[in-house]
């Protein structure tokens, strides 16, 4: 059975090429490594993006103390 | 066989390897397809992660308008990181762009190329300033990073890449050609190099036996330009030209070396079978057979 791609890249996977040619075995190890990739990718935004909205309140607040002192 | 396919085929594999975190010869299999369905296959999962965040990196692009340059460019080194800037940075007004990229570090620069897609930050790189453009690609060659610097290749300006051949040395030349995308942004690239930094990508390619990356740009060149480099590599001593042909022989690339002197004027073909002629008939008759 071909692996099913809309599930890792939803809409996109009708854009993807023809992977027919691929061996089965070879398809699934390439859809779970692409699997692999986008969830850890969009992990890596997803932290990057909570870091950023802790990082700027924090900030704020340490530039206002400075002008307090 | 050696041919372009195979050559093609081979930096796209490089590419995706790079995307999904794995070596190279993890991917032995997508030998199985074109070239053009493996750059489809990256393309598509990049599009998808770009897509998921849209709206939150829009969201950012726009934030950058409530604080000053200097901040957000801390923001940008010390929160976002090179990933998410990267992401940020092609929705970014250029001038703004450009104000940022003067603040931030060489270091975090270099990093958040590696991670920005030039199709979608084509206006931002035309606006960089050689005062940024070139320290950033000499700490990319310092890095090897030349899968980067390849992709800029098709959306910097031609003044821009012109600056940047200029410092490349001949390595760094033979791997970033390697790597551009389109023939004809490699056709310009390789036309704005002087006939010294052509034959030093030829001295190059014997000596760090890079000559698959040196076939690969004279292939993918235009035919002008691809007769213009063997009219070089007719020039130089017969060593150079012998290590190609020593490469070809290895690699079954005669049909590849054919169709390149099919480009060549006909007086650098007949300078380059005499040279090889005495010493090396086999590789003559062999190159012969495969025109």
């Amino acid at each position: 059975m071909q692996p099913d791609w809309s599930h890792i890249l939803k809409h996109h996977a009708d854009h993807l090429p023809h992977l027919g040619d691929l061996h089965p075995d070879h398809h699934a190890h390439l859809h779970e490594l692409v699997g692999d990739a986008v969830s850890r990718e969009l992990r890596a935004l997803d932290e990057a993006l909570e870091a950023a909205l802790e990082f700027v309140p924090r900030m704020l607040r340490g530039a206002v103390k400075k002008v307090l002192r | 066989m050696l041919d372009l396919a195979s050559l093609d085929l081979d930096a796209e594999r490089r590419k995706l390897a790079r995307l999904l975190g794995v070596d190279a010869e993890a991917l032995h299999y997508v030998d199985a397809l074109a070239a053009a369905d493996v750059r489809q296959l990256r393309h598509t999962v990049e599009a998808h992660i770009f897509d998921r965040g849209a709206k939150r990196f829009r969201g950012l692009a726009k934030s950058t308008k409530l604080l000053p340059n200097k901040v957000n460019a801390l923001i940008a080194q010390r929160a976002l990181g090179p990933r998410l800037a990267a992401q940020v940075a092609g929705l970014l007004e250029p001038k703004t762009a450009v104000a940022l990229a003067d603040q931030v570090s060489l270091e975090f620069r270099a990093d958040l190329c590696g991670y920005l897609d030039p199709r979608r930050a084509g206006d931002v790189l035309r606006a960089m300033p050689l005062n940024i453009v070139l320290p950033t690609s000499a700490e990319l060659v310092r890095r090897h990073d030349y899968m980067t610097m390849a992709r800029f290749v098709d959306d910097l300006k031609p003044e821009q890449i012109a600056a940047v051949s200029a410092e490349l040395d001949a390595v760094s030349m033979l791997w970033t050609g390697f790597y551009v995308e389109s023939g004809r942004s490699l056709t310009q690239l390789i036309t704005m190099l002087s006939d010294a930094q052509i034959v030093a990508t030829m001295h190059a390619a014997a000596e760090h036996t890079l000559w698959p990356q040196s076939l690969a740009l004279m292939l993918r060149a235009d035919e002008s330009t691809t007769a213009r480099m063997i009219h070089l590599l007719a020039e130089q001593p017969a060593e150079i030209s012998a290590s190609l042909l020593r490469y070809a022989d290895q690699v079954d690339g005669w049909p590849v070396l054919a169709q390149l002197l099919h480009r060549a004027d006909p007086a650098d073909q007949q300078r380059l079978r005499a040279m090889h002629a005495d010493d090396s008939p086999e590789w003559v008759r062999q190159l012969e057979q495969a025109a």
